[in-house]
């Protein structure tokens, strides 16, 4: 891909999540008029990034986009949910193509009839916008749409009228038509229908179904003393609006993007020694005319005359135009005397694919390799000693030495390194007040979304991971846990539901919770379809084992499947991700008040804890905390089910596995009285594994399976010892699943 | 009578002032007919009624109207391209 493609990645997606962002805040406060300001900023900028990139469905479907929102900033009000939904829409198929660009390094091969369905739905009015709601705010609607439609009378008109007659006006005698050809000053009027025309044979001819906008030059009181007069049964239902004269937008100025082309193109043409300088003038001049074309280039440079300024092969002329372009001061248009964002809006977002590290954090590295480089030097030093025949003890006491400080320098590094790759969980969280937004709307239910802990950091894989278990929990919260308003208004509890998600350092987890106050899990209907699929036997359960049942895999208590949940991914999937990370998942429950799922991560997974221990030659590591204890077995305690062996640990039945048989070996026939087990646990499962001896605790790094060991079952990583062996990390979760 | 269709042409007339009375008419013969088209250059007035059962059956409409307010606000609608 080529660096401007790839800059045009990074910055659109930038762009396409804080106009997501706004549009939400928008959603949830309609008079954030700051927001709506930085949306149409992030809109129109990547507009102008689509028309340098010479992608011109993508500046078209924009463009559509882009009108909605200058034309809600023109009228001053505010955008209806559908619409809001509608600019939603757009910005995902804008992410689709961005996707697209990212796989193959190349525009979009057929993205025509996406961007032509942007701008039908953008341009489709009142009942077809988008098909939610457009009616309780489209009378507003109509009018910006006149003021946009009509901008050769800006500066004219100074009053705006809204009019939706009574359906049955014309059996009183109305006609609203003989209103506005009466009005003064009318400029401009335009009529639409409330609801969507009938077939003809149903239209009932003498129902108004209409409503009009109308602009007016004359005084708003002149327009309300003519409608009292003419109309006064009109009353209530129309509205009469001050119109400030509004003088037609401003030209943007120069985007940051289109700054840095130019100035890659000024560059290139400073150089008149290269070869193929035509084809460089050429291709300069197609940059700077799609520039300005776009409407994003300098004021005074109208299309026509800078075309006929560098229409020649003038390295010269044209590299003075571009340096007149650049000339003008950088401006990320069209706000820039926009108000500043509000202390409220997110402020470091970062592309996922790319990490932003701070200047403290690499030279914090830059320090350590110095002092690296110092021990190396040190240790150089001590192999001299020891080739001209120092005494054993001394060099033993320097060596000590520089292994204390090796060690020390070795595990600063290893900290500066996570450090470099820890993301704040904002990363995960920003992306869900759109997914609970869509969620909720499809279910039915107004659910507030709160987050705490943005800032609280992880590491790279941790965050990234943590995205669809805390997906699927909010899911199974909007699908099954929350109710609907009436319900909860009947409950005695406000109408709005809330999903709390909080992250939080403990210690060196994070702790990351999910909380609802919805209706709670319902541990009656989970013991009785646990029962229905066999997962349980008889004998009654704790609630807390009710709750583990959750966990089974196979079981879903949804009632109807639904698009959102019950797609037979379950909160065993769940599960099985966070504990893939090195974590545990919690859940507790409160009829009638909610449901609070906890999932506990290690702040990174680079450095594993482990105990290594020996068994049929092999070394393997097993991650310490899942270690219960480690005791020694009477081998006649040990009780052989079919082919399977299982000893009595505190009361409880567990399985005693063998390694050698677990990575595809046979088991050796020892006869030794007793064995070494290790007893582990994982979830609610436990085994013991038989093996020869202990070795000793120690921190990894791990490193995925690759190669010939890649296919291996049970086995989550390898690593180096220090006498060269490999170790194999064992994968309990795989093993004992 | 304001609305009439004329037989040699099939084309609906709009003459004079339109009434409310009229909508009815206006709305039996585009029902009639195989899309008719209306000629609107003799109407001096509509009723709102007329002008909603041409916005909701949207025929072509030929000829500019003789209300300069009919042509000015509403020409343009009926000779743009369908939607």
């Amino acid at each position: 891909m080529n660096e401007l493609l790839e800059q045009f990645l990074v910055e659109c997606r930038e762009l396409v999540q804080q106009a997501t962002l706004d549009l939400l805040a928008i959603e949830s406060d309609a008079a954030d008029g700051a927001r709506l300001d930085s949306a149409f900023r992030s809109i129109h900028t990547l507009k102008g990034g689509a028309g340098i990139v010479d992608f011109p469905e993508m500046a078209t479907g924009l463009h559509a986009v882009e009108d909605l929102l200058a034309s809600a900033r023109a009228g001053g009000r505010a955008l209806g949910v559908a619409e809001i939904g509608n600019c939603l829409w757009a910005l995902d198929r804008v992410t689709a193509w961005l996707d697209e660009i990212g796989r193959t390094g190349t525009l979009p091969v057929e993205p025509g009839p996406t961007a032509d369905e942007m701008v039908r739905r953008f341009q489709a009015t009142g009942h077809d916008a988008g098909g939610q709601d457009g009616s309780a705010s489209a009378p507003r609607d109509l009018l910006a749409a006149l003021i946009e439609a009509s901008p050769q009378l800006a500066g004219q008109y100074a009053t705006g009228v809204l009019y939706q007659p009574d359906p049955r006006c014309f059996f009183r005698g109305d006609d609203p038509l003989a209103l506005f050809a009466g009005m003064p000053g009318l400029l401009s009027l335009k009529a639409e229908d409330v609801e969507p025309w009938p077939a003809l044979a149903e239209l009932d001819a003498f129902e108004s179904n209409l409503r009009f906008a109308a602009l007016s030059s004359a005084a708003p009181q002149d327009v309300s003393r003519y409608v009292a007069m003419a109309a006064p049964e009109a009353g209530q239902r129309i509205e009469i609006r001050a119109l400030a004269a509004t003088e037609p937008p401003a030209r943007p100025g120069l985007t940051a993007m289109a700054r840095r082309v130019l100035e890659a193109q000024h560059a290139l043409l400073a150089n008149e020694d290269v070869d193929g300088l035509a084809g460089r003038v050429g291709a300069a001049r197609r940059v700077v005319m799609s520039i300005v074309a776009r409407g994003i280039g300098p004021h005074d440079a109208s299309t026509d005359r800078l075309e006929r300024s560098i229409a020649g092969e003038q390295r010269g002329e044209l590299q003075a135009v571009i340096g007149r372009i650049l000339g003008i001061e950088i401006q990320d248009p069209p706000g820039a005397d926009a108000p500043p964002a509000p202390p409220t809006a997110p402020t470091g977002t970062v592309a996922a694919r790319s990490l932003r590290v701070s200047v403290e954090r690499i030279d914090a590295l830059v320090n350590l390799t110095g002092e690296l480089s110092i021990a190396r030097n040190a240790l150089a030093h001590a192999a001299a000693l020891a080739r001209s025949g120092t005494q054993a003890a001394s060099l033993a006491v320097l060596l000590d030495e520089q292994q204390t400080r090796l060690d020390r320098l070795v595990g600063a590094l290893q900290r500066s390194v996570m450090s470099i790759r820890v993301l704040p969980m904002r990363q995960v969280f920003q992306r869900f007040p759109r997914l609970v937004r869509d969620l909720a709307a499809e279910m039915g239910k107004s659910v507030a979304l709160v987050t705490e802990g943005d800032d609280t950091e992880a590491d790279k894989t941790i965050v990234e991971a943590l995205a669809e278990p805390i997906l699927h929990v909010v899911r199974n919260a909007i699908d099954h846990g929350l109710e609907t308003a009436e319900e909860r208004v009947r409950a005695g509890k406000p109408p709005q539901a809330t999903i709390s998600m909080r992250a939080a350092k403990v210690g060196d987890s994070i702790a990351v919770e999910i909380e609802d106050d919805g209706k709670g899990v319902d541990l009656a209907r989970v013991r009785r379809i646990a029962a229905e699929r066999g997962l349980t036997v008889g004998a009654p359960i704790t609630d807390a084992d009710t709750l583990e049942l959750l966990f089974k895999p196979g079981f879903s208590t949804a009632a109807t499947v639904s698009t959102i949940s019950g797609r037979g991914v379950g909160m065993d999937a769940v599960r099985a991700a966070v504990e893939g990370l090195g974590g545990s998942v919690g859940i507790e429950t409160e009829a009638g008040l909610g449901t609070l799922v906890t999932f506990t991560l290690p702040y990174s997974i680079l450095m594993t804890p482990l105990i290594t221990v020996e068994a049929a030659g092999q070394i393997f590591g097993i991650p310490l905390d899942k270690i219960v204890e480690t005791r020694r077995l009477a081998r006649a305690d040990i009780a052989p089910v079919g082919k399977a062996r299982v000893f009595v640990h505190r009361g409880r039945a567990i399985p005693l596995v063998n390694l050698e048989a677990t990575i595809g070996g046979t088991p050796p026939g020892s006869q030794a009285s007793d064995v070494q087990v290790v007893v582990v646990m994982s979830g609610n499962d436990m085994c013991g594994i038989e093996v020869d001896r202990l070795g000793e605790k120690m921190d990894i790094l791990m490193r995925p399976v690759e190669g010939v060991l890649a296919g291996l079952q049970g086995i989550a990583g390898v690593t180096i010892l220090g006498d060269g062996r490999v170790m194999l990390v064992l994968d309990l979760e795989a093993m004992l699943g | 009578m304001s609305v009439t269709l004329d037989p040699q042409s099939g084309v609906i007339v709009l003459e004079g002032d339109c009434a409310m009375e009229d909508s009815e008419t206006l709305l039996g013969l585009l029902m009639l007919g195989d899309q008719p088209a209306v000629d609107w250059s003799k109407c001096t007035g509509l009723h709102t009624a007329v002008l909603q059962v041409l916005l909701a059956a949207r025929p072509t409409v030929t000829g500019h109207p003789a209300s300069p307010f009919l042509q000015r606000h509403f020409g343009p609608v009926f000779q743009a391209p369908k939607r």
